[in-house]
């Protein structure tokens, strides 16, 4: 087992290594006329530091002068030590607007996590349960609407009904007015009211792939040999789809689930846009858009390190509850 | 009386007939039957059951499931909107529509006239220099100045209006003691020596004689006669005739300052030998009348019109002043032999005169019509059109990305599952880089990195589709060297490489055909999630740009919250067609799914 864990994490590592090494020869080949364009225009809004200047900052940061595998290694070192230059849109260390940012995102995509798993796997196992049953055929037809949306058509459409036609949720923004005479519990209660729909967004548009995870193994799990003997052997019904199906079915899906825990700082880009919520995502768009190449060159291996370790937890975690896999 | 029975005879004839040969039939069949249970066909005879080949079996299967039936109905629907139905439309996707709207829009103006205006009497020499020396005098309080060698009189007649009269020296009396001595430079009445002396004796400086008005300036004993002429008169007011061609004149003008002096009322004021009614309001306006019709008004205020080869008749002035007097802010005035409504409007200190009137614009943001199903968008284009051609791009999109992603997969996918080792070894690493590499901001920056090219509208489709495809084959080539990796531990694999097939055949005559189901329903489902992808670029507005229409970017069109919450028939449809498109691929990968692997189907 340590053996396996060592292995994939040597894998791992290599990955990241590659990926990163793609995102900095990406950065480093951008077009010239785009960089040299974008410093120019900061140059121009902020009159502290001259266009040249925000050249060699860059070429500094990313020691363009090396070839590229020793600029790789050198820019590296800095990155695993946490220095990642200064981001252009903020003009404050990369890391230090990361801080600030993230928690927005985290708290966003915890509540979303924790209600689209109370709301998909039960619907999912009610479904399976009751194959071509009506029940079946409306969860299978609402996830399939659920995973059919774009996420901004979503948004929009309850930004219009919710927002605009019936006033009950705010249109964006993470916070009122008054939110600075509002007492602490009163200044959460104002956050989350902003959270409602980005929440039901991100909820609804992530149910539909976790109940037809979830329908699709328990049916292969009603279907096994061992539901068979239960039944035979007089279990009571419920006995056997909460006791025996159940556990089994939770297999696959805690391992996809636990696979997905580092995506919950990865922020929800589109939906925090259309929401302006300060977190990761709305930040990281804002900077991509406006050439913030310091902050993207940040996210983007922020991102690969988080996919990596998702991968790397879900392949950990099937070996760990499933046996079989750990013998082969 | 005998045609209904012949005819109750030749239907029972047609009737027998038919039964007849439906009897025939039928024992034929029954001897057929028997034919075959004589051969006593074995339990497990081949001939006993209907065989279908595989896919056939899958079609059935296929067929059975309502909701990929609806889908593939939408998907035929979305298909011939979209490449039918663009070319069907009578209208372009870039074409402008224009519509007329009626708006307010400024007519002309009026102004109380500021400046004093000159009116000379015919055949009289008064130069502007004089007329500036006139408003110097004027401004200093003084009613008499000189201008060159010539003495001009300013006598006001109200504050509005000014004589101005020219004086020149007629003759002197010197006095002498008793005696005085009269010295006339010109010809002059008899009357004005006796005159001037009575004057001079009463101190008077003025003095009329026949009709004729001399001024005395004195100084000690000599004694100036000057003879003063109206010769020109300045006035703020303007007159307005209501024909072009008349033309003002010194005694015309002078005639009605004259009635209007006299105060509000009805006067005759003759002419030139023609005879004017001119009837005089409260403010100092008048109106003039030459035989009953109106000729000319005259008043404090200067009505013009922004054309200015637009004459205004005198009537629309008149009504302008009326209604400004009446403080009422509209009036209907019928111009050129149409009745047309003016609205007032103070703007500046000076009034507006604006009218209604039908404008050509951009029929933009028009609601859904006759004309045009979906209303039109922002910039005046048929949003039905645009939806249809949206469609094509968000199609093919959709098609050109699976199909690199599916090219790149199937290869190397299948390369790592057939041969593994060191070539599964290196595929797999590369699909796990390429998993790695986050998808989305990848794309948003190349778009920015695009619009700061300012690449064209196909160059940036081109390199999205490109882009994408290249990023997402990734999962297909994991799923492909799956599925081979475990066909080729299965029995009919060890049987094929027993019986010595070589290995194309084994490759693409057993593997393959095995994969292609897998594949296929990847596919579709991939389609659409690819189109949702596009349809997220191009609606944060870094994917395929206006104008070239897709349903990403029609719905990025409308940015502004202003037009989402008054506006939703600009970006419901578009949203609409991408999720029923979208749950369409879906319920036919799903019910592709089933149909291929019944397994699932307890």
């Amino acid at each position: 087992m340590r053996k396996y864990i060592v292995k994939r994490l040597l894998i791992s590592v290599f990955i990241l290594i590659c990926v990163t090494l793609i995102i900095y020869i990406l950065m480093r080949n951008l077009p010239t006329s785009y960089v040299s364009s974008i410093a120019r225009q900061r140059a121009a809004t902020d009159k502290t530091k001259s266009y040249q200047v925000w050249l060699d900052e860059l070429e500094e940061i990313y020691h363009m002068k090396d070839g590229y595998i020793e600029g790789y290694v050198n820019w590296a070192g800095e990155a695993v030590r946490g220095n990642f230059g200064e981001s252009w849109h903020f003009k404050r260390p990369v890391t230090t607007v990361f801080k600030e940012k993230i928690w927005y995102s985290v708290i966003l995509n915890i509540i979303q996590f924790v209600l689209h798993i109370a709301i998909a796997i039960p619907l999912g196992i009610k479904a399976a349960v009751k194959q071509y049953s009506r029940t079946d055929y409306m969860i299978t037809f609402l996830s399939m609407i659920t995973i059919s949306f774009p996420t901004f058509f979503l948004a929009e459409i309850l930004k219009y009904v919710f927002s605009t036609k019936l006033g009950w949720f705010p249109l964006y923004g993470m916070i009122s007015r008054n939110h600075e005479f509002y007492s602490a519990f009163g200044k959460t209660l104002d956050v989350g009211y902003h959270y409602v729909l980005p929440v039901v967004v991100l909820v609804f548009l992530s149910i539909g792939g976790l109940v037809r995870y979830t329908r699709t193994n328990m049916l292969e799990v009603l279907s096994s040999d061992y539901i068979r003997t239960a039944r035979a052997k007089g279990v009571a019904e419920n006995k056997v789809i909460n006791y025996h199906a159940f556990r089994n079915t939770l297999i696959p899906v805690v391992t996809i689930l636990g696979g997905s825990l580092p995506s919950l700082f990865s922020g929800a880009m589109i939906t925090e846009t259309l929401f302006q919520i300060e977190g990761i995502g709305y930040t990281s768009y804002q900077c991509m858009t406006q050439g913030d190449v310091p902050f993207t060159m940040f996210y983007l291996a922020f991102m690969s390190v988080l996919t990596l370790v998702g991968l790397l937890i879900q392949d950990i975690l099937y070996a760990v509850v499933d046996p079989r896999v750990r013998i082969s | 009386m005998s045609n209904p029975d012949n005819k109750k005879d030749s239907s029972n004839l047609l009737n027998k007939e038919i039964s007849d040969r439906e009897r025939e039939e039928l024992k034929q069949a029954a001897e057929a039957v028997t034919q075959v249970t004589d051969d006593e066909l074995a339990l497990d005879d081949e001939r006993r059951i209907k065989v279908l080949s595989p896919s056939a079996l899958v079609f059935r299967r296929f067929i059975r499931n309502r909701l990929a039936i609806v889908g593939v109905v939408v998907l035929l629907f979305m298909f011939l909107f979209s490449f039918l139905g663009a070319e069907l439309s009578p209208y372009g996707y870039q074409e402008l529509f224009y519509t007329t709207e009626e708006r307010l829009q400024d007519f002309g103006g009026i102004q109380k006239n500021e400046d004093l205006r000159f009116l000379v009497k015919e055949n009289v020499d008064y130069s502007s220099g004089a007329r500036a020396y006139m408003l110097k005098a004027l401004g200093e309080g003084k009613n008499s100045y000189k201008y060159g060698d010539k003495v001009y009189d300013i006598e006001p007649l109200s504050d509005r209006v000014y004589l101005i009269h020219s004086a020149s020296e007629v003759a002197s009396i010197m006095q002498l003691g008793k005696k005085h001595m009269f010295v006339a430079d010109e010809e002059v009445p008899a009357e004005l020596e006796a005159a001037a002396m009575e004057a001079i004796d009463r101190g008077q400086s003025e003095i009329d004689v026949a009709g004729q008005i001399y001024t005395i300036e004195s100084s000690g004993r000599e004694h100036k006669i000057y003879s003063t002429l109206p010769i020109a008169l300045a006035s703020y007011n303007v007159v307005n005739f209501d024909n072009p061609e008349s033309k003002n004149s010194f005694d015309f003008q002078f005639a009605i300052e004259q009635a209007v002096l006299a105060g509000a009322g009805e006067y005759m004021v003759e002419v030139e030998g023609k005879s004017y009614e001119v009837k005089v309001d409260e403010e100092g306006q008048a109106e003039i009348r030459l035989d009953n019709t109106l000729y000319a008004t005259l008043s404090p205020h200067m009505v013009n019109a922004l054309n200015q080869s637009l004459h205004l008749p005198i009537g629309f002035v008149a009504e302008t002043l009326n209604a400004i007097e009446n403080k009422s802010n509209s009036f209907t005035y019928t111009l050129n032999g149409e009745e047309r409504e003016f609205v007032l409007e103070i703007r500046y200190e000076r009034w507006v005169i604006r009218e209604m009137s039908s404008v050509t614009v951009y029929n933009i943001r028009s609601a859904p019509s006759k004309e045009h199903w979906l209303g039109t968008d922002a910039t005046g284009m048929d949003m039905f059109t645009r939806l249809m051609y949206g469609g094509r791009v968000s199609l093919l999109v959709g098609f050109v990305v699976v199909f690199i992603a599916m090219f790149i997969g199937v290869i190397l996918g299948g390369l790592a599952g057939y041969f593994g080792g060191v070539v599964d070894m290196v595929i797999m690493r590369l699909v796990e880089i390429f998993f790695c590499i986050p998808t989305l901001p990848i794309l948003i920056i190349l778009g920015a990195i695009m619009d700061e090219l300012k690449l064209g509208g196909s160059a940036r489709l081109i390199y999205m589709m490109v882009v994408l495809g290249v990023l997402s084959w990734a999962g297909i080539a994991r799923l492909v060297r799956g599925q081979i990796l475990s066909l080729r531990e299965q029995e009919f694999m060890v049987a094929a490489e027993a019986t010595g097939l070589s290995v194309n055949r084994r490759i693409y005559r057993h593997l393959i055909p095995n994969v292609i189901p897998l594949l296929i329903v990847t596919a579709t489902m991939s389609l659409g999630s690819t189109i949702i992808t596009e349809s997220t670029l191009s609606f944060l507005g870094l994917g395929v740009k206006y104008p070239t229409a897709t349903w990403g970017n029609i719905i990025n069109a409308v940015s502004t919250s202003y037009d989402m919450n008054n506006f939703p028939w600009l970006w419901m449809p578009a949203g609409f067609c991408i999720v029923i498109t979208v749950l369409a691929f879906n319920f036919v990968g799903d019910g592709l799914r089933d149909a291929f692997d019944p397994r699932m189907k307890r």
